[in-house]
């Protein structure tokens, strides 16, 4: 028994370096800015619009957008049932958020209003005024 | 990316379960307890693992593999040191993983604790100063403060608000009177050390406190006038307080009275001499005679029994460790965040040279613990909070990237 003991104390030293090794090969990929994972994105596309005029344009989601009727907004809305600063879409650790701004005719999501803050999925709805977004990824 | 960290874990996994075949082989009979050990550590190590991964997919998670990997060289250490201890320690580790867990969940953005500066500062003093009034004297050093049959080391604790304190002042340091302003606390709190008779604490203490000046004003002018500062204090205690003078003397030369004074260090060194290039195996040593080995020494029985080249190992862990939290600060996004990161990865950095340079008598012997690897549970649940305090941190950076 203590025979195969001591050759095996061996064979443990020996992998304990091979982690080591290869944590420092990731770590050396790491340093030289290999990006191994892209962010996730994700897209808004307008389908319905009180002027049609927007009908199928993609919003792409980077990190924060906001929507609203005032001019500093990501999405610029001018219609009278969105409010001046009105919803905000954030990505947080590859989800999609939407975050109702006290809007006053609120945010709805697949028809429901939302209170907060909501989690969003692929093919969700959302309305925003007039105007409805469908969630892409 | 994924599958190479699925990959290192299940390395991870594969080779405590050979320390544990290991040290049941050199015990001479074949038993089941060191597998259901071993396998309740690697399941508390998948479980983190696990949370982290699917919740927080953007974190930095070497930090959290590369400190499991050290935890585990402590579990099996002292598992064949002292099995009760083991058993305990098993279970500060499952609560240190939860409480690393909760951080993630529930932990605000750091940057709001900036606001609350001056209370960490004088919760800091509170805490150290805690122990002289309530504590008893354990082992030489009066910083225990005991709760029932809980002991609790307040200086453990006592780091982390200091770090939160300094990474706030520090960034508003202009000239030599803020440096002399903000550090009030800091000098307090050695004091405090010295008083208690804890000097690897003060030790420590002093290199963060001049690690994070340095990166939060890059200044050399402050750090070399901090190391003036240093070695007069030094020499000033060394004339004044008799304990400081013994350790030193036993320093010089611990052989001259070795089994008295320099009793503990004459036997760290034995074992770490007797465990040569590739040790003498799980359980074929005889670390059990240093004294405080679960703690203080656990060093010194990693180098007896998986030899040179496994304590190397360790330190080459503890330097990827290090190497991962400066990383984080260099990614975050402000400097208060950016100082935190920096605290802790110099917190770690100094706990570690303090205490290998400890045994290996390279500079005078203070007991702290060696981080991940000591038995004690206010040591290892306070690491897991300071590494669950990274993970935000690296989180919050990694967005961006």
């Amino acid at each position: 028994m203590k025979e195969i003991a001591m050759i095996l104390r061996f064979v443990v030293i020996a992998l304990i370096y091979l982690v080591i090794f290869r944590i420092i090969k990731i770590m050396y990929m790491d340093l030289k800015g290999v990006r191994v994972k892209k962010l996730k994105e994700f897209a808004l596309e307008v389908k319905g619009a009180p002027k049609d005029a927007n009908l199928g344009s993609l919003y792409l989601i980077h990190k924060v957008m906001t929507i609203g009727r005032n001019p500093d907004n990501d999405i610029v809305i001018k219609d009278p049932y969105v409010s001046g600063n009105h919803a905000r879409f954030y990505v947080k650790n590859d989800k999609l958020f939407v975050e109702d701004l006290n809007s006053t005719n609120g945010t709805f999501v697949n028809g429901k209003r939302i209170s907060k803050v909501e989690k969003l999925q692929e093919g969700d709805i959302i309305e925003i005024g007039r105007v409805s977004f469908k969630v892409l990824e | 990316m994924e599958k190479l960290e699925k990959s290192i874990l299940k390395n991870i996994y594969f080779i405590v379960m050979l320390l544990f075949l290991i040290l049941s082989l050199y015990r001479g009979s074949f038993e089941i307890v060191p597998f259901v050990y071993g396998t309740l550590s690697v399941i508390l190590i998948a479980y983190g693992y696990f949370v982290i991964k699917k919740y927080y997919p953007r974190v930095d998670k070497y930090l959290y593999i590369i400190s499991v990997f050290i935890v585990e060289f402590g579990l099996v250490m002292l598992y064949r040191l002292d099995f009760q201890r083991a058993l305990k320690q098993l279970i500060w580790f499952a609560i240190g993983i939860m409480l690393f867990i909760f951080i993630l969940i529930l932990f605000p953005d750091i940057k709001r604790l900036q606001k609350y500066s001056m209370f960490f500062a004088i919760f800091n003093l509170v805490l150290l100063t805690m122990p002289l009034l309530l504590g008893r004297e354990i082992k030489g050093s009066k910083n225990w403060i005991q709760v029932g049959s809980l002991s609790f080391q307040p200086s453990e604790l006592a780091k982390i608000f200091m770090i939160f304190y300094l990474s706030d002042v520090i960034r508003k340091i202009k000239d030599y009177k803020d440096v002399l302003k903000y550090s009030i606390p800091i000098v307090l709190s050695i004091a405090i050390f010295v008083l208690e008779k804890d000097l690897g604490s003060a030790l420590m203490f002093f290199g963060m406190f001049m690690a994070m000046l340095y990166v939060g004003t890059s200044r050399l002018r402050y750090i070399l006038s901090g190391l003036v500062l240093f070695v007069l204090g030094g020499f000033f205690s060394y004339v004044v307080f008799d304990h400081v003078k013994r350790r030193i003397n036993i320093w010089l030369n611990p052989w001259k009275d070795k089994y008295g004074a320099g009793y503990q260090i004459c036997q760290s060194l034995i074992a770490i001499a007797s465990g040569g290039l590739f040790g003498t195996g799980l359980a074929g040593g005889h670390p059990e005679v240093i004294p405080e080995v679960h703690t203080d020494f656990i060093f010194s029985a990693i180098a007896e029994e998986f030899g040179l080249l496994g304590a190397i190992a360790l330190l080459i862990l503890y330097l990827l460790l290090i190497y991962r939290m400066l990383r984080t600060a260099l990614y975050a996004k402000e400097d208060y965040s950016r100082l935190v990161a920096v605290g802790i990865a110099s917190m770690f950095a100094f706990q570690v040279f303090v205490i290998v340079g400890g045994v290996t008598k390279m500079i005078p012997l203070t007991g702290i613990t060696l981080p991940f690897v000591s038995y004690g549970g206010s040591s290892m649940i306070i690491n897991f909070l300071a590494i669950g305090i990274l993970q935000k941190i690296s989180e919050v950076g990694n967005e961006d990237a």
